[in-house]
């Protein structure tokens, strides 16, 4: 390489970051601009959006040094202009249909209590499906395991049941189980029961024979057997299926609560939507991407604490 | 009375309808506080002995009596280390010890299990280890580790198959030592059967070794060296080479026999 090349390569990849750090603040007072820019959508109070910005901004100053950090707000303000633009500067945007981002955000101000209520309800439901899926699959899933007449007949069968997608039978668990409460933990139940109960059979029936006869020569009690051997075996396998049983069930808990709810963060969103209300509907969909991320994030620390020997 | 008897135990398995022979009419004894290897080529059926013996198998034909009763199963008069490092993954070296004492006395505080655990890593050289997992120690120390599990559980029988098979020169020696050292220390001498193909291994630790070939015992030699012994000492004495030689001609005689009785030039 010539000294030239090396030069420019040196200035290239030292003139990049700052830049790079400064494009999200830029990107920031254009967005301030665009919102104090006369539009469509002055009415609205600005608060709540304005809250929302200073938080990421905040956020983005305290971590200044965290490049991914810097990349995402890029993106976000970037989508913020676009939709700021696209429904307050663009004249022939139906603001019915595609309302400002001002709008969305303050249905959170306004509608706070509607929201934390269906948050509170939606996470009732999944509480309970999932903890009874959790403790049955994994119950069932190390006694199938470790029986070889179970796990030939049963393995074969939950492959064939597991399948079904349980937002098939949403609509008939609803129509004929007595409430919906118990429709939905049935179905939030389905939809993560086989893939815990499945995943625990196929690692005990995969466990390490070295391990088992040490176990075995100890002479350990049943529970002990399975508390401090099958169990902790099975974990780290569990952890890694729940985000997706999560992810699953979450989607088949809000689709339930759009047929025959009547709360819970799923009802919120077809409630408005049938009385044409999108900007409630958009700020739904946001405050359930919200949950889910903040579930799956809870589920990554979980693992990361609980599965400490890798 | 004999620690332990086997009395024209066979062993058979069937994988997939192929018969395998493992054991054939073994007969053998243990006394009391004797440390007895079984030494011999792989597959000479050493350690489906060994397996029977711990109670993972039971004789197709034939019985083993330990205290002069019947034996079946496992059982807690009987501890095992394998050569394969059998502690618990997910749990530390101090708990996977502390976990094998609660097994073996039930009435043990948390506390008190604790401080036995400390006490038995003390002793197999690993002070300061305790909190670490299984896969944050080497080999040796994994192996250090289930040697100090099996024996805070303060078994009458100690089974050991092959347990430095997979460790490094240096580190068998260190832990053939440790062995000694160890067992020489226990109060209540410890009945022991100990799985080896390495005749140095086992002329070093045992009081007596059983040559294993076709699936029972064909040989056997009384080691003639008193306790506490001393590497550098025995492996220098005119009986350890006599003994050395008896016993690698029991293996050369196998291959011998193996390979169409020709003459073996080393």
């Amino acid at each position: 390489m010539t000294t030239a090349a090396l030069e420019e390569k040196k200035r290239f990849s030292f003139s990049w970051p700052a830049v790079q750090w400064f494009i999200p603040h830029v990107l920031f007072a254009v967005l301030l601009a665009l919102i104090f820019t006369p539009g469509a959508d002055d009415s609205t109070p600005h608060g709540a959006f304005l809250a929302v910005l200073g938080i990421s901004e905040a956020a983005l100053l305290i971590n200044r040094k965290s490049r991914a950090l810097t990349d995402i707000m890029t993106i976000l303000y970037l989508l913020f202009i676009a939709w700021e633009f696209g429904t307050t500067k663009a004249d022939s945007v139906n603001l019915l249909l595609y309302p400002s981002p001002a709008k969305v955000f303050a249905i959170f101000a306004s509608d706070w209590h509607k929201i934390l209520d269906g948050i509170r309800s939606s996470m009732y439901l999944l509480g309970v499906g999932f903890t009874l899926a959790l403790v049955l699959g994994v119950l069932l899933g190390i006694l199938t395991g470790s029986v070889a007449r179970l796990r030939d007949s049963l393995l074969p069968l939950a492959k064939v049941i597991s399948p079904i997608p349980p937002i098939i039978y949403t609509p008939y668990a609803v129509a004929v189980l007595p409430t919906f409460e118990i429709a939905s933990i049935f179905v939030i139940f389905s939809s993560i029961f086989w893939q815990i109960y499945i995943q625990t059979a196929l690692s005990v029936s995969g466990i390490d024979k070295k391990l088992l006869d040490s176990a075995k020569t100890m002479n350990l009690s049943a529970p002990a057997m399975f508390f401090h051997v099958l169990w902790p075996y099975c974990l780290p396998n569990i952890m890694k299926t729940l985000p997706i049983s999560v992810a699953n069930a979450f989607m088949v808990l809000t689709a339930a609560e759009m047929i025959g709810a009547t709360s819970g963060l799923g009802y919120f969103v077809r409630y408005y939507a049938d009385f044409a209300d999108y900007t409630r509907v958009i700020s739904g969909i946001i405050i359930i991407g919200i949950v889910v991320s903040v579930l799956n994030y809870g589920i990554a620390e979980l693992e990361r604490k609980v599965v400490r020997w890798h | 009375m004999k620690k332990i008897e086997f009395s024209n135990v066979s062993l058979t398995y069937d994988d997939d309808g192929t018969v395998y022979n493992a054991l054939n009419q073994m007969n053998f004894s243990v006394e009391q506080g004797e440390f007895v290897s079984i030494i011999g080529s792989s597959g000479c059926g050493k350690s489906s002995t060994l397996s029977i013996l711990a109670g993972l198998r039971e004789p197709t034909e034939g019985q083993y009596l330990i205290d002069g009763k019947v034996s079946h199963g496992t059982g807690r008069n009987r501890g095992v280390v394998f050569q394969h490092y059998s502690l618990f993954p997910w749990m530390r070296a101090d708990e996977n010890i502390a976990f094998g004492i609660k097994q073996a006395f039930p009435e043990t505080t948390d506390k008190e299990a604790a401080d036995i655990a400390k006490e038995y890593l003390e002793k197999v050289g690993l002070a300061g280890f305790g909190k670490k997992y299984p896969y944050q120690l080497s080999g040796g120390m994994q192996q250090r580790t289930a040697i100090a599990r099996t024996l805070a559980m303060q078994p009458e029988i100690l089974l050991l198959d092959e347990p430095f098979g997979a460790i490094d020169a240096r580190n068998r020696i260190l832990l053939q030592d440790l062995l000694l050292e160890v067992l020489g220390k226990e109060k209540e001498k410890k009945t022991i059967v100990f799985v080896t193909h390495d005749v140095d291994e086992a002329i070093l630790l045992s009081d007596r070794i059983l040559f294993m070939d076709k699936k029972r015992i064909l040989e056997e030699f009384e080691v003639p060296f008193s306790r506490p012994r001393k590497r550098e000492e025995i492996f220098q004495s005119r009986d350890y080479i006599n003994l050395r030689q008896s016993l690698l001609s029991c293996f050369f005689s196998g291959i011998q026999e193996k390979i169409g009785g020709e003459e073996v030039v080393l």
